[in-house]
């Protein structure tokens, strides 16, 4: 990857493997995660909710919860390991390297003190300036989200669905972040208002230059934007490559799930969807997580866990955790059409 | 704003005004002669014929209802049986030394309560929140007026270190005044029923305010203030306290009205000039202008403390719009 | 109904909290029930020593467990009796607040409208009630037994669990099964009483506890004001009668059993609704 740029990784995760206590077993929530971000960097993240994607962002946020171990693996930003680094360091990065864009807009702002005053908070948290200066950069911030300044005296509640996310963006922004997370930004939002925030996000991010990891279950949201795809299932990484190349030949058959169950007119048939759910990660398990759902399933597949690799033959750079990726020309027809999701004979050949 | 204050000062009145009444009709419904539960039939006879036609006893019921409540728009509650003087003038003093007991320590109790339970919550998990949340079941569980006997059973029997009950020594104020209420003596004998009604009623506080920041805390909005950076002890306060004060304070008018309804119990044992106990004394000599008069004014206690935390929820929580 | 309760006491049952407080209470309707047979002397019967004197304040001994009163009574055996009201007293109550609660609250919650302003105005006026001191003064006027505690009681309790229910069956009356129902032309008692009461259930339970430990508080209080019934002997009476004596502080024996006897059974039946509430209220458990 050094090769396509030149320069050190933003934010460079390293065989990050996360637990949880709970119950008996632990729950094996983040396995052997590698992930290189570099400046300017947009990728997606993507997988069904329940394959880790918050675990993920909770850990590179550091808010796992109190009951979460990484026995493995490092944060690295620069040189610093957010994992190991102490507490007050860890606050400092927080927000003014990395910040994050959440899921719920509504949740996630306080409904009892002023989103301007929230907004300051964020500021004031970092640097020591004095508040009017704060309440200035707020807004400034708003008008760079599109929101008039006027409004910052307004409490949550009073802010409409679009207008409260494009308040989370603006704080996101508040310290000019290297990188910024955006964990669903916009599920809870409309088509049209969802456009025009996207829009606002990424010409912003072309003016600023942050990094952005896109975190979504919805596949055709990160075609349209991103340049790199990373495929999470179960708590690893299954597949990853830049956009072009896995919307046009997935080599893991969870991919290929997701992109073809997008409505794509080109295709004479119906999208598709997956049968099944993601499994219960705190039950114990050999081979690949996916064989029980997965239609190409072979008895290797029972027994060993694939490992992350790169494919020779495809486009571009790859790297796929599935046995039979080498196979995938032959099936990704079949895995088009519905019906063979739910064939019960697996092609044991 | 101004809209919701009138609707809520209307409800007010307007409960206010059921418990005038129904009580009016509840004492009137008495066997017997109905005359007797407002005028003393101690007094000579010509002086009852004279308070009967001064609060139109002789007239029918519905009449006598309106005479009673324009009196008591007066403040004027009757003559009492014992003393046979104007109610209104005995009751007054009677209502500071309830408040001078029941709200300081109500003040006292909500805040330790409220700041304890935050605090376990907090540090979820640790041994002293096991211990505080027995030791406020079994406090909660225990009839108050049993908890001042045994402080009184030790403070004052064994230790020698409080007066037995009482306001004041005897015969110290032979007039209540500001100079009694500010006096050692006075704050000497507060001591014990005050430490008695802090314990009793921090229970509530402390329980309800640890379940609600144990639910706050989970809040997705606590997560993003510590992924902003926010140092711990500004989360703690400014965040997870703060908005888990509300559920506290929309319970703060019942809880008003079981503290001053429980004076009751706790002047009783203490031998704390009250409006309880005033209630208390009256009720077992039939002296029920008094009676009415002390339930009267318990009950405008209550409502009166309803609508304040009503008030105080619409100012904690900026998403009560006041309809 | 008896699902339900079962899946209650199975609820408790598995947490330790609930766990002992449940033997605790069990025990406690145990010696309410076994007591009185078991108990050496009557609740009111005088001692006297073999000279024929009346054994007075007597201090623990092995004759007298919990010693003697000012009027020669064994407290230990007026303990053993005066289980049996406190629970008595305290159930009945708790039962019929319940039933007038979930009624009220059901009615109001599900006609809506009219009904449900009038029924809520009343409930508030009810909130607004001095607890002890409208119960005191409505015993003063009816005569104090038994019947006319918990009939005073249950006038006073009703209003929260009224309220409680009320708000819940506001968010089941959008819930389809009752839009079904509604469509079969189910009658609006059958929609209330046979569809939405059984999911009221838990509510009405988490009630019935938390009502049983108030009217156990509640009796006790009564009692130490001296408007209990005369005729029985109490907990809250066993107090009253040390107090009233003057001779409380002379006799801690005296006062200090009923008061633990009290606090440890109403601590129980605490626990146990809270054992029960927080797995029937998600939002507790969550965080927790």
């Amino acid at each position: 990857m050094d090769k396509t740029h030149q320069f050190t990784p933003a934010l460079s995760i390293k065989d990050l493997d996360v637990d949880y206590n709970a119950g008996e077993h632990p729950v094996a929530a983040l396995r052997e995660i590698n992930l290189d971000l570099f400046k300017g960097d947009r990728i997606g993240l993507v997988g069904e909710s329940g394959c880790g994607k918050s675990t993920l962002l909770k850990a590179i946020m550091g808010v796992l919860p109190k009951n979460a171990r990484t026995p493995n693996g490092q944060i690295l930003l620069d040189k610093t390991d957010l994992l190991t680094t102490d507490g007050e360091t860890r606050r400092k990065a927080r927000w003014a390297r990395i910040s994050m864009i959440t899921q719920s807009a509504l949740n996630a702002l306080n409904p009892v003190h002023k989103i301007g005053a929230q907004i300051e908070e964020a500021i004031l948290s970092h640097k020591d300036i004095p508040k009017e200066k704060a309440r200035e950069r707020a807004k400034e911030l708003f008008d760079l989200v599109g929101v008039s300044s006027e409004r910052l005296d307004d409490y949550p509640h009073q802010f409409s669905g679009g207008m409260r996310q494009r308040a989370v963006i603006a704080m996101a922004l508040a310290l000019e972040p290297e990188i910024v997370l955006a964990d669903e930004p916009t599920t809870a939002l409309d088509v049209i208002v969802q456009d025009q925030i996207f829009d606002r996000l990424y010409s912003l991010q072309a003016e600023q230059g942050f990094s952005i990891v896109l975190v979504t279950h919805d596949l055709a949201l990160v075609v349209e934007s991103c340049e790199r795809i990373v495929v999470m299932y179960a708590g690893m990484i299954v597949e990853t490559g830049n956009t072009k190349s896995i919307t046009r030949t997935p080599l893991h058959p969870y991919t290929a799930g997701l992109r073809y169950a997008i409505p794509d007119l080109t295709l004479d048939h119906d999208p598709i969807s997956i049968p099944g759910a993601p499994p219960d990660l705190s039950q114990p398990f050999q081979g690949c997580r996916f064989a029980p759902r997965c239609p190409m399933a072979i008895d290797a597949c029972w027994q060993d866990m694939p490992s992350l690799e790169p494919v020779g033959q495809a486009e571009g750079e790859r790297l796929v955790r599935c046995h039979r990726a080498n196979e995938m020309n032959d099936f990704r027809d079949r895995l088009s059409q519905q019906d063979f999701w739910f064939s019960e004979t697996k092609t044991n050949e | 704003m101004r809209q919701f204050l009138i609707k809520r000062i209307w409800h007010a009145l307007l409960t206010l005004f059921v418990m005038v009444s129904v009580m009016f009709f509840m004492f009137r419904m008495l066997p017997g002669d109905p005359t007797a539960t407002v005028i003393s039939p101690a007094l000579y006879p010509k002086a009852q014929e004279a308070l009967k036609a001064q609060f139109g006893l002789d007239r029918p019921l519905h009449e006598q209802y309106f005479i009673y409540l324009r009196n008591l728009l007066v403040f004027d509650f009757g003559i009492s049986f014992h003393t046979l003087r104007p109610v209104a003038g005995e009751i007054g003093n009677r209502l500071i030394n309830t408040l001078v007991l029941i709200l300081p320590s109500m003040v006292v109790a909500y805040a330790i309560g409220a700041f304890a339970g935050a605090m376990v919550a907090w540090k979820r998990g640790s041994k002293v929140e096991g211990f505080l949340v027995l030791l406020a079941t079994a406090l909660q569980s225990t009839p108050v007026f049993w908890l001042g006997m045994l402080a009184i059973l030790f403070f004052s029997i064994r230790l020698d270190m409080f007066p037995v009950g009482h306001i004041v020594s005897p015969g110290k104020f032979p007039e209540a005044n500001l100079q009694m209420y500010l006096s050692l003596d006075f704050l000497h004998h507060l001591a014990l029923p005050f430490m008695v009604n802090v314990a009793y009623q921090f229970c509530f506080p402390f329980l309800l305010m640890r379940s609600t920041m144990l639910s706050t805390i989970g809040e997705d909005y606590i997560e993003l203030a510590r992924m902003k950076g926010v140092p711990e002890n500004r989360i703690l306060y400014h965040h997870a306290m703060r908005n888990s004060m509300l559920p506290l304070a929309t319970t703060l008018p019942m809880i008003l009205g079981w503290a001053v309804a429980g004076s009751v119990v706790i002047e009783t044992v203490f031998s704390w000039p009250g409006l309880g106990l005033l209630m208390v004394e009256a009720v077992g000599r039939s002296d029920y202008p008094v009676v009415q008069a002390a339930f009267l004014l318990i009950a405008v206690l209550t409502v009166g403390g309803t609508l304040l935390a009503d008030l105080m929820y619409g100012i904690l929580d900026p998403r009560i719009t006041y309809k | 109904m008896f699902r339900t309760i079962s899946r209650f006491l199975a609820i408790i049952w598995s947490s330790p909290a609930g766990r002992i407080s449940l033997s605790i209470f069990c025990l406690c309707v145990a010696i309410a029930t076994l007591g009185p047979l078991v108990a050496p002397y009557g609740p009111t019967e005088r001692i006297y020593d073999e000279a024929g004197k009346l054994v007075r304040l007597s201090p623990p001994t092995w004759k007298h467990w919990l010693g003697t009163t000012l009027l020669g009574r064994d407290v230990m055996s007026q303990m053993l009796w005066g289980a049996r009201p406190a629970l008595t007293i305290g159930v009945l109550t708790a039962l019929g607040t319940v039933l007038i609660g979930v009624n009220v609250g059901l009615l109001a919650g599900y006609l809506g409208g009219r009904v449900d302003s009038i029924l809520m105005r009343i409930t508030d006026i009810f909130l607004g009630l001095p607890f002890l001191p409208f119960i005191i003064v409505l015993l003063s006027l009816t005569g104090q037994n038994i019947w006319t505690i918990i009939f005073a009681m249950m006038i006073v309790m009703w209003r929260s669990t009224a309220r409680i229910v009320r708000a819940e069956v506001l968010s089941l009356r959008e819930r389809q099964f009752i839009a079904a129902a509604r469509t079969t032309g189910a009658s609006d008692f059958d929609i209330i009483y046979k569809e939405i009461a059984p999911n009221i259930m838990p509510f009405a339970l988490v009630g019935v506890t938390f009502a049983l430990a108030w009217a156990i508080i509640t009796e006790a209080s009564i009692g130490f004001l001296g408007f209990g019934d005369p005729n029985v002997v109490s907990w809250g009476s066993i107090i009253y009668d040390a107090y009233a004596s003057q001779m409380m502080y002379r006799a801690p024996w005296w006062v200090v059993p009923p008061g633990i006897a009290i606090m440890v059974l109403v601590t129980s039946v605490y626990f146990i609704g809270r054992a029960y509430e927080e797995v029937v209220n998600p939002r507790i458990k969550q965080a927790g």
